[in-house]
């Protein structure tokens, strides 16, 4: 059983009423002011017996009649089965946020906003009944879903599902939202920047989203740029290095630059062997890395899936990719002093091929550097505010007339029955110092 | 019968100047001839007439006869004087709902005082209401009348009643010989208010007291614990009312019986006024048994000359 108003219950401060009247009422003498007490004799009150069997009875009926009215305006609610289930499962108003902050890539390369759209219908689908509104300004819409949740009954929710860019949401847009509704802020977390850039004429812009500015930068043209690694591959092959490389300035029109020497080594490259013989371990964190970043490439990965491998392609270092029969791919190792490179990768498929091209674009990602994600995060709203404006739903709404449930009528009955059985016994206990008693007929004198 | 108001609805009226007008007239059809009247107009000597004098006291017979003008004259000329003594003590203001045996005894003041005045004769009042008394001497007119109602209407009892500041008191302002009629509930000091009335009226002034006593007084209508108040004396006593009520009862009947009894050896007018009985009829009756038995109240004016 639930109880629909609670607060109800502190009209039980009222028991205290007819215990009082219990304790004390019958110790207190009616006053009567009276013309003269010379008249009088002196009668000391006998001591009255206390509590008389009636009188307890008629305090447990008094303190019913409260219970009973307090019970009855505390609006219970027998829950059976198909009621608790109405009355446990939420109403959701969802707000998915839209701005443009949003078409940030999440780590499975999915846009935010994707993924916001796949959290709010699948909130709305366990919801019992629910809205999703997508909005540029989730704060500025709170209000109007806090309205809507305000016309439901039952367990309430508002969930917001944003990036919480700074600015999204502020403290303040909540404190419309009604005390009962719950609150929940749901993050999708961004790891990279939109895929943002576009070709211009004579050059590429690439565009940058900031929490408050967009950031474009240009290339006036793609062959400003060199290649920040060196492709080593046999001579005869002049030609396929060539068409590689302009397909990698396709897929990263502008490469940034590394400090580092980063060689590619292709199979059948005259002094493969020697310099696969001179490497030495990756020791060093930035080519660590490295090595996960290429690791997670998914370009690489899936070029690689379906690679045909070079036979007897041999290979130094940690494999960085295989193909679908798991046949190394390619391998990265560390240069020494020998070998006159920082990072060595050496391909086990042939210069030209999809694979091959994914590889040095990859590469090519991968050493150069990048920019930390840190600083391309726009400022968010953090994690401890988010935490500290979400709170579940406390208490359901106002029951909605054709789920309202009757039940409290049952205690006005109760209430209602032992009144009667109040006036019953207070009939029946014998009477005293009555205020209106017939006057005692006295002798008129004429 | 003349249709007679009722104590409750003539108490309730707030107006008590209207309230006394509508007791007399509701009465007037009983009485006849003035209650009061009988001392002041007694013939002495003829004296001739000279201007200005009342043509009323011409005496005509003597002019046909004589043809001579000659005023006749009287020992007293001047009219009778009235003393209203009301006791104003807290006791009075029983039952404190419903009609009090202060405001049944101002209707009453009220309504003899419209009378005394309306026959052209004195009245004058002392009202003692705890430490204040109010004197009003006695005078006729009616815009002494109207003071004289105004000043019993804004009086609230209060405090105890002292019978020789009352009773003694209000004959001494009387500088004549008179009528002092005492409204009280004479519960206070029995003895000594018996003594006083006894002393005032074997000086030859017509005295009567008017006991005016509620129902609920006399009824003790309690049962149970009681905690009683003294209205005078602010005593409080816890008391068992139903145990005491038979003998209270008994007491306030013999207290009622000493009044009148010693009233009656004392030569003292009595009637005892219950504040539920219409004040129209009480008044008659009272003024109505006066007129029957005038020895009664000539008899102190008899013992002092």
């Amino acid at each position: 059983m639930s109880w629909l108003n609670p607060a109800a219950f502190g009209g039980l401060l009222a028991l205290a009423v007819p215990i009082l009247v219990h304790l004390f009422g019958r110790r207190l003498a009616r006053r009567a002011r009276f013309p003269s007490l010379r008249l009088l004799r002196d009668a000391r009150p006998r001591p009255a017996t206390r509590s008389r069997p009636s009188d307890v009875l008629l305090l447990v009926v008094r303190c019913a009649v409260i219970l009973a009215a307090v019970l009855a305006l505390a609006q219970p609610m027998w829950l059976d089965s198909e009621r608790a289930r109405t009355a446990l499962i939420p109403v959701r108003a969802i707000l998915v946020d839209t701005s443009p902050s949003m078409r940030r890539l999440t780590s499975d390369s999915t846009s935010a906003l994707q993924r916001a759209r796949a959290l709010g219908q699948r909130m709305l689908d366990s919801a019992r009944e629910g809205i999703i509104v997508e909005t540029l300004q989730p704060g500025a819409s709170v209000a109007g879903a806090a309205s809507w949740l305000q016309a439901h009954s039952g367990v309430r929710e508002l969930v917001i599902i944003s990036d919480f860019q700074a600015g999204a949401l502020v403290d303040g847009q909540l404190a419309s939202v009604a005390q009962g509704i719950g609150i929940r802020l749901v993050k999708v977390s961004v790891s990279s920047v939109a895929p943002g850039s576009a070709e211009a004429s004579g050059g590429i812009v690439r565009l940058g989203l900031q929490p408050n500015r967009t950031d474009a930068t240009w290339a006036t043209s793609p062959e400003d740029t060199t290649l920040p690694i060196v492709v080593l591959a046999p001579a005869e092959d002049a030609g396929l290095v060539q068409a590689s490389v302009a397909a990698v300035r396709a897929i990263a029109p502008r490469p940034g630059s590394s400090a580092r020497k980063v060689a590619v080594v292709f199979p059948r490259y005259s002094g493969r062997r020697e310099l696969a013989a001179g490497v030495a371990a990756l020791n060093s964190p930035w080519q660590g890395d490295r090595l996960m970043a290429l690791g997670r490439d998914r370009l690489l990965t899936d070029a690689a899936a379906s690679a045909r491998v070079t036979p007897s392609c041999d290979h130094a270092g940690v494999a960085i990719a295989h193909n679908a029969s798991g046949e190394v791919v390619a391998t990265m190792a560390g240069g020494s002093s020998a070998t006159d490179y920082d990072v060595l990768v050496f391909a086990c498929v042939e210069v030209g091929t999809v694979a091959g091209t994914a590889l040095l674009a990859s590469v090519v990602a991968a050493v150069q550097t990048a920019p930390s994600l840190q600083e391309l995060e726009p400022v968010v709203v953090p994690d401890e505010a988010l935490r500290g404006w979400e709170r579940p739903a406390s208490e359901p709404g106002p029951r909605v007339t054709e789920d309202t449930s009757p039940d409290g009528r049952w205690f006005w009955l109760v209430a209602i029955a032992f009144l009667l059985a109040e006036e019953w016994l207070r009939r029946r206990a014998p009477r005293r110092a009555p205020l209106t008693a017939t006057e005692a007929p006295h002798e008129r004198v004429a | 019968m003349t249709s007679v108001l009722s104590a409750d609805v003539i108490t309730a009226i707030d107006d008590l100047e209207l309230a006394a007008r509508l007791v007399v007239e509701g009465m007037r059809a009983g009485s006849h001839r003035s209650p009061f009247h009988g001392y002041s107009s007694e013939f002495q000597e003829h004296r001739p007439y000279r201007v200005g004098d009342d043509l009323k006291y011409l005496d005509w017979k003597l002019l046909a006869r004589t043809d001579r003008l000659y005023t006749r004259q009287f020992r007293e000329t001047t009219s009778m004087s009235v003393m209203l003594v009301m006791d104003g003590s807290a006791s009075m203001a029983f039952p404190e709902i419903g009609t009090s045996k202060w405001r049944y005894a101002a209707v009453l003041a009220a309504s003899l005082a419209h009378l005394v005045v309306s026959q052209g004769d004195a009245v004058g009042l002392l009202a003692i209401a705890g430490d204040r008394m109010t004197y009003l001497p006695a005078r006729g007119g009616r815009p002494h009348l109207h003071s004289l109602i105004g000043t019993i209407g804004r009086l609230e009892p209060s405090g105890s009643w002292s019978p020789a500041r009352g009773i003694a008191r209000g004959a001494e302002l009387l500088k004549r010989r008179g009528v002092v009629l005492v409204l009280s509930d004479f519960q206070d000091a029995e003895d000594e208010t018996h003594r006083e009335l006894r002393r005032v009226a074997s000086h030859g002034h017509d005295v009567a007291m008017l006991q005016v006593i509620a129902p609920g007084e006399a009824g003790f209508p309690y049962a149970g614990d009681v905690e009683f108040e003294d209205m005078e004396t602010r005593e409080r006593r816890l008391i068992d009312a139903g145990a005491v009520a038979g003998d209270y009862r008994r007491a306030f009947q013999e207290f009622l019986n000493r009044s009148r009894e010693s009233a009656l050896r004392d030569h003292v007018d009595y009637a005892l006024m219950w504040t539920d009985t219409p004040p129209g009829r009480a008044l008659r009756d009272f003024l109505m048994r006066r007129e029957a038995k005038p020895e009664a109240h000539h008899a102190g004016s008899r013992e002092a000359s």
